[in-house]
């Protein structure tokens, strides 16, 4: 697999009248293989959507290098737009303009054969409000009207920032169906989204970003597997006992409120074992695989604390 | 080629220009009606009271000069014509009324197709001035500048098309205004006046005050394009021509001449260059030192000056490439957030 955005070491500071400048991008690297589904995972402020206007020529970066489907890019951006399709965060349109109005525009500009806005608006499931004025849509048909946008190029690399942003349960499967035939038919796309379980779903790799870092990439099994502990969630009747003989048998435990969660285990046979042989028997062993959402709030370091409010970054989004 | 024909069906699809050409319509309209409902042709009646009117006049002249002569020539009397101010005759201060004295005002094309044309220009220059700031503007403000680069991302190419686009529906309005504005005036002369002595060169003159309001619709189009570019909202080009004519044009002009005595205000004014290029020539006369004279009054010196047309075109042309030049460095090389 070729790959279809390479970033490497991109900065990007934005200078603010009287203050000092802000770090949006700080040494940022991405690698995105061609025909997948890749995830662009961040929280806000984290630099996601700087990094996706860096590399669609919106922003200028200060230092590092990007390639887009193999060419240097912004050097050779007009070259390699034809064949990407992008929306950065919610795009807005003219209100007073009908869908088709919209699509008719940016097909005439992008030279494509207008039957294509027929095929796109059939397929985000726009047709019948086709003729309707942009400012009767709701904020997921908006979002079908944009995803329909970047789809009009027939694109080989799919860029969608929050794509699922308004859309309903139904809208939200139609677009992880959308995506996934669009990847068979050789589109990759790159979906930045916080609907993590959607990511996790969707999604055959990811990049995680922190602070204008990333922090994590890879397919998501490896991600997932990285911060695999080896944990497992161990119910018994007696709680303070069962926590004393598998500490005292050299597990790494920890007591919760109704269960212990024992870490460092390769085989959940012998927390039953070490268990039974004093009369201790669980009501419950359950490994605790962790999901894409600890992992993302563990690595980005936005994992709720009880009493406390995460104050948004003060950088770019 | 592509770009140019979406921008062209976009800049007509959009309510703003044509709701823009509907108030400019309308306010020619009304213009048009102000000037009907205000004048009418001559008929026989007007004739005949003009002729009764001009009779009593007559008669009241007669008896006045009889008594102005009978106060000259006796040095004794005394009386209102008596005596006459230097240098005046009693003949000289009654002389015969004209029937043309009292006709009704008549329109006459000819005579008032100036100001008729510096109408045009006005109304066209805010029409310019407003569609160029909001073609650019709006896209600004609703994200959709955004979307075009991501389709067409050598901004400059874009912004020229854009400019190229706007400026060529703007000349296309503004001839077509100026037709419908013409047969507006043609038909005020054939209803409510006359056409007064309309030779070739009468006509060629008009027609050219006409383009060259074009031409200012045009450059006030570029300008509001331009700062609406800068500014990235149309709010912001309407703020800085509202903030012009109000700081530069009314204050300034009251600080320059009134308070600090600058020769010549009229001169740092962009109004008296698109005058002046609208009607090929403007003159002032500005006042200069003033003296007592011996009987207690004051004499006062004046210059005359005036500014050429070609001499407005330098001015305004500079501006306006110093303001593109300004847009378009800006577009190439800002960070669209």
């Amino acid at each position: 697999m070729s790959p279809v955005i390479e970033i490497d070491g991109l900065t990007k500071s934005y200078r603010r009248f009287g203050r000092d400048s802000r770090r949006a991008l700080d040494g940022f690297d991405m690698l995105v293989d061609s025909n997948q589904v890749h995830g662009f995972l961040g929280p806000n402020g984290s630099g996601k959507t700087t990094t996706l206007r860096t590399l669609l020529g919106l922003v200028r970066a200060n230092t590092g290098t990007m390639r887009l489907l193999g060419a240097p890019v912004p050097g050779t951006l007009a070259g390699v737009m034809p064949r990407i399709g992008a929306i950065v965060e919610s795009p807005q349109f003219f209100p007073n303009f009908s869908g088709r109005r919209t699509l008719d525009l940016l097909a005439i500009a992008g030279n494509l054969p207008r039957a294509r806005v027929d095929d796109v608006l059939k397929t985000v499931g726009l047709s019948d409000r086709a003729a309707d004025r942009v400012k009767t849509y709701s904020l997921g048909m908006r979002q079908r009207l944009a995803v329909a946008s970047a789809l009009l190029k027939s694109p080989d690399l799919l860029i969608l920032d929050e794509p699922a942003n308004g859309l309903d349960p139904g809208g939200i499967r139609e677009m992880r169906d959308l995506m996934r035939s669009l990847v068979a038919h050789g589109t990759t796309v790159v979906l930045s989204s916080h609907i993590l379980g959607e990511i996790q779903l969707i999604c055959d790799s990811v990049t995680i970003i922190a602070e204008g870092r990333r922090v994590a990439h890879g397919p998501v099994a490896d991600v997932l597997a990285a911060s695999d502990k080896g944990e497992y969630r161990v119910r018994v009747p007696d709680l303070t006992r069962a926590a004393a003989v598998l500490a005292a048998a050299g597990a790494n435990v920890r007591t919760g409120s109704d269960h212990l969660v024992v870490a460092d285990v390769a085989d959940p046979g012998w927390v039953t074992a070490t268990l039974a042989r004093e009369s201790l028997f669980l009501t419950e062993l359950t490994s605790l695989t962790p999901d894409l959402e600890g992992v993302f709030l563990e690595l980005t370091g936005t994992m709720p604390t009880q009493g406390r409010h995460r104050q948004a970054p003060e950088m770019a989004s | 080629m592509s770009v140019v024909d979406a921008e062209w069906r976009r800049l007509f699809a959009r309510r703003f220009t044509r709701i823009m050409l509907a108030i400019v319509v309308a306010l020619f309209a009304a213009v048009a009606i102000g000037v009907a409902v205000n004048y009418h042709r001559i008929t026989a009646a007007d004739r005949v009271v003009a002729q009764q009117q001009m009779v009593a006049d007559q008669q009241q002249m007669t008896t006045q000069l009889a008594e102005c002569q009978r106060e000259q020539s006796d040095p004794s009397a005394t009386g209102p014509y008596n005596p006459l101010p230097p240098g005046l005759t009693c003949e000289q201060m009654f002389t015969p009324p004209q029937l043309d004295w009292f006709l009704p005002r008549q329109w006459i094309l000819t005579e008032q197709a100036k100001a008729m044309l510096t109408v045009f220009g006005g109304l066209l220059a805010l029409f310019g001035f407003a569609v160029g700031a909001s073609y650019v503007g709006a896209e600004w403000s609703s994200g959709g500048m955004t979307n075009l680069l991501l389709w067409r991302p050598r901004r400059v190419p874009l912004l020229a098309a854009k400019l190229g686009t706007l400026l060529f529906g703007v000349a296309i309005s503004g001839l077509g205004l100026l037709v419908l504005w013409a047969g507006m005036l043609s038909a005020i002369a054939t209803t409510r006046g006359r056409f007064g002595h309309l030779t070739a060169g009468v006509v060629e003159s008009m027609a050219l005050y006409g383009v060259r309001g074009i031409a200012l619709g045009l450059a006030t189009a570029a300008l509001g394009f331009a700062i609406a570019t800068v500014g990235r909202s149309t709010v912001a080009a309407l703020g800085v021509a509202i903030g012009y004519v109000i700081v530069v044009e009314a204050a300034g002009h009251l600080v320059l001449a009134n308070m600090l005595h600058v020769a010549k205000p009229e001169r740092f004014f962009l109004s008296s260059y698109a005058s002046a290029w609208l009607a090929k020539k403007i003159s002032f006369s500005t006042s200069g030192a003033c003296t007592v004279t011996p009987g207690g009054g004051q004499e006062c010196s004046f210059t005359d000056w005036s500014i050429s047309m070609s001499h407005a075109a330098l001015v305004v042309g500079l501006l306006l490439a110093i303001v593109l030049a300004w847009a378009f460095t800006a577009f190439r090389r800002r960070d669209v957030t």
